[in-house]
């Protein structure tokens, strides 16, 4: 399980795991351990040391005993008893015994009275247990007692009682009788005859002895017992009250300890983390001014407090680089809109709506451009010069972006505007235009121009090339094939160039397809161009297509060959097809009235038999022109009427139909209407639909477009050629 | 467009000559809707037929919904340029066709 964050945990586990809680057990625990150590070290030498002090004091007790009585008064009140001692067979001597101990009386006379009393005195003077003269019995290890010092007749020792001692004991003190006077002035301590014993009887006690004199088998001492027991008590308490005292003052350290590590390390890091997190919560809130760090007040004066002032200054440093990178998107966002206008206005300035010539059934032209990502400086362009001459141009401004946009527009302008003062030679509207550009060129760009103007009622088409690709031109029903045309250099390039025309006728149904490199270089992801060959492929797919699809199929081709790789030339192509005078043009204005229908059925049937079309197609034009007219009577000026001009164009070779609907009433698409599903039964079927639907199934092609308050609705047929869609 | 009637019981066989568009749909609309009362078994001859467009395919729809509750409607004799627009609207799925 991975480890949880602080935040994650409950009350509980954050109180194991605070470090307060930790510093307090650890000192606690440590301060325990410390006493232990201490208390049982410290204990041990005070009883040692009281142990020690024993010894001497008992010692010393016995030494001034032994020296403050007189020795042959001693001597002989201790012959007296031990005779009586000795005189008394083993078996009789039975301790405590009365008749026993009464054989002593004897002995307690004035004498013995009056050493006791000294003894008592001593005793009393140094608050000694008792001090008495006792005889050991080297023999048995007996301590015979002979006077003893206790008034209290209770724990009085007669004379003649005894205590068997241990050997050990009794060596103790037989080998202190041994101790010189020199000894004791150097204080040879360790050698004090001195014995601490804990028993029943007597409690804790110590005993020395100090030697008299010796008699037979029988070493006569002066013995003086402390009693230790109160010390013992007392150190008992002593040590009672010490470990108490120790407790209190180790958990009262460990709380002071780590209340004070709370405040100075704990909450200054709740605090850094409690900013840490509540910054990066304003931060998904996209809050630019945070000051979590800068509002935190850490004066702990060490490591903590510095970590707070660098998160500090970090803050102060993100925010400043947060407001920055605002600034700058903004900015380029707004670079990037005006970008995408600029492209917008670029785009719209060149003819994109179709057919862009409605009225001229004598040629179809259609052109596309597929910018790459940015707005680049290809460009294509055709107009009417007048009545019977097109201009077709096809250009490639040097470089890319806004630069290559201005220098395309300016290009566009002069062409167009040199092309209408003079109409009919290529070659000398693309020196003016060079000269124009040349002149204000301070940037050194340049553009490639084709430039071709057709004459259409003869088909010849008159053409200059300014450094662009060799145009494509398919004639008299054969493949699309490059045309090697005279290149002059490019425009822009150097001034007072002058550029050969040249000219070529077109037949019915030929075709000229321009391009700029953006198609013949599109690239796929191993680096190789789509190139000429592949172009004109595409364009032979199916020769006899309308513009429209030729663009189509080489577009396709060209996505399939880079198969997703980025483009990074604009693809251009425009597609003229030429149609020549075997055109039968019939017109027709009606008032949009369906009482009107039969007129525009007798004109249709006319005129179609006039073309010879079949039968079949003259009733599908039939039923799609009817729907049209219909639909036209019933919403373009409802609940008015107005004029329908009709204009019917048939071409031959290939033979096609152009049915063209004008009329000047409510914008009114009726492609746009969805088709009916035609699946359903009878009882779900929709009553109405179906008119568009029709038309859009039998007719090869429908356009529709508004343009100058005008609904232009086509109708276009083909005989042979492609199937029907 | 000529429409001829021949009735016979619960029988109706009507005869539709000629084009059937947008002006004439109405004609046949009408025509279909006094003699349908009562008719159980309805045959349309499209033998002379030239033409239909959509407001005739409606008159076709409508009729077939009526017929739908009270027998069965059959038609007969379909050329096949009228044939292709049947069959483009779906209209070859609904109807009776022989």
């Amino acid at each position: 399980m991975p480890p949880k964050s602080i935040s994650e945990m409950t009350v509980r586990q954050r109180f194991r795991h605070s470090l307060s809680a930790r510093t307090f057990r650890t000192i606690v625990v440590l301060i325990l351990m410390i006493s232990v150590v201490a208390i049982g070290f410290g204990f041990y030498l005070y009883v040692d040391a009281v142990r020690r002090e024993y010894r001497t004091e008992a010692w010393h007790l016995a030494n001034a005993a032994a020296s403050l009585t007189d020795r042959s008064e001693v001597v002989e009140k201790t012959r007296e008893i031990l005779e009586i001692y000795d005189s008394i067979p083993e078996e009789e001597r039975i301790e405590d015994d009365i008749t026993y101990i009464r054989q002593f009386v004897k002995a307690k006379d004035l004498l013995f009275e009056k050493i006791r009393y000294t003894l008592h005195v001593l005793e009393r003077e140094n608050e000694a247990g008792s001090v008495y003269v006792g005889a050991i019995d080297t023999e048995t290890n007996k301590l015979i007692y002979i006077i003893d010092s206790d008034y209290n007749l209770d724990t009085f020792c007669n004379p003649g009682s005894w205590d068997e001692n241990t050997a050990a004991e009794m060596k103790v003190y037989t080998d202190g009788a041994r101790i010189t006077f020199i000894d004791r002035l150097l204080g040879e301590q360790e050698s004090i005859p001195a014995v601490i014993t804990d028993t029943e009887e007597y409690g804790h006690l110590c005993t020395a002895a100090s030697p008299l004199f010796t008699d037979g088998k029988y070493i006569i001492m002066m013995f003086a017992d402390m009693d230790m027991s109160h010390v013992f008590r007392v150190s008992r308490i002593f040590l009672i009250q010490y470990i108490i005292i120790l407790l209190a003052a180790a958990f009262i350290a460990a709380m002071v300890i780590s209340r004070g590590l709370k405040k100075t390390v704990v909450k200054p890091i709740n605090d850094l983390a409690e900013a840490a997190l509540a910054y990066s919560r304003g931060k998904q809130n996209e809050d630019s001014d945070q000051r979590y760090f800068a509002d935190l007040d850490i004066r702990t004066g060490d490591e903590i407090e510095n970590l707070s002032l660098i998160m500090r200054d970090m803050e102060a440093d993100l925010n400043e680089y947060v407001s920055n990178l605002t600034t700058v998107t903004a900015e380029k966002e707004r670079i990037s809109t005006e970008l995408n206008v600029a492209s917008q206005i670029q785009e719209g300035m060149i003819p994109h709506i179709y057919p862009a010539f409605p009225d001229r059934p004598e040629f179809d032209i259609y052109a596309t451009m597929h910018p790459a990502k940015e707005v680049g400086g290809d460009f294509y362009d055709f107009f009417l010069v007048d009545e019977d001459h097109l201009a077709m141009v096809m250009a490639d401004v040097s470089g890319k972006g806004i630069p290559a946009a201005l220098f395309m527009m300016a290009s566009k302008i002069l062409i167009q505007n040199y092309s209408m003062i003079d109409k009919r030679s290529p070659a000398k509207i693309l020196e003016q235009v060079n000269e124009a550009i040349c002149s204000s060129n301070s940037a050194e760009m340049f553009v490639t121009v084709w430039l071709g103007i057709l004459e259409i009622t003869t088909g010849i088409v008159k053409a200059a090339n300014a450094g662009h690709e060799y145009p494509v031109i398919r004639t008299k029903d054969g493949d699309f094939k490059l045309f090697k045309d005279p290149h002059g250099l490019v425009i822009g390039g150097l001034n007072g160039m002058v550029y050969r025309e040249y000219e070529f006728v077109l037949e019915s149904g030929d075709c000229i397809f321009q391009y700029t490199d953006g198609v013949t270089e599109a690239t796929n992801a191993q680096y190789e161009l789509f190139g000429t060959q592949r172009m004109l492929d595409a364009l032979n797919l199916a020769p006899n297509a309308e513009p429209e699809e030729l663009l189509e199929n080489v577009l396709s081709k060209i996505y399939e060959h880079v198969n997703g790789a980025d483009q990074f030339d604009d693809i251009t192509m425009l597609c003229m097809k030429y149609f020549t005078g075997s055109v039968n043009v019939k017109e027709l204005d009606v008032e949009a009235k369906t009482e009107n229908l039969p007129k525009v059925m007798t004109f249709l049937e006319e005129s179609l038999e006039e073309n010879e079309f079949p039968m079949k197609e003259q009733m599908q034009l039939a039923v799609a022109a009817e729907e049209i007219f219909v639909n036209i009577c019933h919403y373009a000026y409802a609940p008015k009427t107005g004029n329908v001009h009709m204009r019917l164009v048939c071409s031959k070779n290939p033979t096609a139909i152009s049915l063209t609907f004008i009329d000047s009433g409510k914008p009114y698409n009726p492609l746009e209407k969805e088709d009916p599903d035609i699946t359903l039964s009878a009882e779900q079927r929709q009553i109405g639909g179906l008119g568009i639907f029709m038309v859009k199934q039998s007719m090869d092609k429908v356009s529709y477009r508004y343009d100058d308050g005008k609904n232009i609705l086509i109708l276009k047929k083909k005989l042979h050629g492609k199937g029907e869609a | 467009m000529t429409i001829t009637k021949q009735s016979n019981g619960n029988e109706l066989k009507v005869s539709v000559a000629g084009r059937l568009d947008t002006t004439t749909a109405p004609e046949l609309e009408s025509g279909l809707k006094e003699s349908l009362d009562g008719i159980e078994n309805l045959v349309l001859d499209f033998k002379d037929l030239e033409y239909i467009s959509s407001a005739g395919l409606r008159v076709l729809l409508a009729t077939q919904k009526i017929m739908n509750k009270q027998g069965t409607m059959t038609v007969s004799s379909v050329n096949d340029v009228v044939m292709e627009i049947f069959e483009v609207t779906g209209f070859s799925e609904i109807l009776n066709i022989i």
